[in-house]
């Protein structure tokens, strides 16, 4: 009777140790798991952000090749440039007619550009030239630096082109 | 035998904590460089591409001229014909008022600099701002500058 209360009780501590050691390896097979998700999330977060800083790139590309933005270059291949007048132009002939906005949404997607001359000037001079983001989206920002150009000064100014993108019409 | 079971069973997890550590490394490490650092690189490349030819493009009020032609006289020594002051100076404070508004307010840090050259311009002179000569650059541009004789090479780092 008294062999049989040991080996039971020998028998219990056996099973509680191998419960123990069980369940300890399930907790770090858990947390390496977690680990392993959380890495691999981290790293399509980063892929996915890449294909928006492309994106972003190839739309800057776009933007100021538009023959209705970009300078006057008679013939010759110029740097990345707006030509200012255009640009104003641009924006009132956005505003003014309904069916423009809606060809250049199609084309270029949901944006915001503006255009800033920043020097030589003491002022800093801005332009929304086309807005189609819709309120409370988030959006990517881009600031690029470019050539503006005013032509009625015949001048060209250290600018910077700013592009809101909304994140969702990236994917 | 109890005592031998339990080392047996201790030697297991112990072997099976260190495949997994082993394992997590690998995961972890795996992510460096590939499509992310080809893509930030042709990202610091365009940029500090469209920034240099954005500043050597700009019109100098003061000279009449573009400022890749005001590099060529401060590198040359010579002055520009309607403005008597250092074009050296003058470059400089070009180069000054249109970084704080671009790369120093973007918090990028840089450097300009004439390659073989770098005593007439070497630009920012606050360590904070500059790479320093040991750190990865993240991207590059370069303008040839005809000196006539010989060229120069402007360079524009950026880093980080």
């Amino acid at each position: 009777m008294k062999n049989k209360t040991r080996i039971g009780k020998k028998a219990q501590v056996q099973s509680m140790q191998t419960i123990i050691i069980a369940v300890f390896m399930f907790i770090i097979i858990a947390v390496a798991l977690l680990f392993y998700f959380k890495v691999s999330k981290t790293h399509s977060t980063k892929k996915i952000e890449e294909v928006r800083v492309l994106k972003g790139l190839e739309l800057v590309n776009r933007w100021q090749k538009l023959p209705e933005l970009a300078c006057p270059s008679f013939g010759a291949e110029l740097n990345p440039c707006i030509d200012m007048e255009k640009a104003e132009a641009f924006k009132n002939f956005i505003n003014s007619f309904r069916d423009a906005k809606a060809f250049y949404s199609s084309l270029l997607g949901n944006v915001k550009i503006t255009i800033n001359k920043i020097y030589p000037g003491e002022e800093k001079e801005e332009i929304e030239i086309f807005n189609n983001i819709l309120e409370g989206e988030d959006v990517m920002v881009f600031h690029i630096p470019i050539t503006v150009y005013s032509s009625l000064e015949n001048k060209k100014f250290f600018g910077i082109i700013s592009i809101e993108m909304e994140v969702t019409s990236s994917e | 035998m109890s005592k031998k079971g339990q080392g047996e069973i201790i030697g297991l997890a112990l072997i099976v904590l260190i495949l997994l550590i082993g394992f997590i490394l690998y995961i972890s490490l795996r992510g460096k460089g590939g499509i992310t650092s080809s893509v930030e690189n042709i990202q610091y490349n365009n940029l500090a591409s469209l920034e240099l030819s954005a500043i050597l493009n700009t019109y100098v009020d003061e000279c009449g001229f573009s400022v890749a032609i005001l590099v060529k006289q401060c590198l040359k020594g010579k002055p520009c014909s309607n403005y008597e002051g250092d074009v050296c100076e003058l470059l400089k404070n070009y180069l000054e008022k249109i970084f704080e508004k671009s790369f120093d307010k973007w918090g990028r840090r840089y450097r300009l600099y004439v390659k073989d050259n770098e005593g007439k311009i070497n630009y920012p002179e606050e360590e904070k701002r500059r790479c320093n000569i040991n750190e990865d650059t993240l991207g590059v541009a370069t303008q040839a500058i005809p000196l006539s004789p010989g060229t120069a090479e402007l360079r524009l780092e950026i880093c980080g």
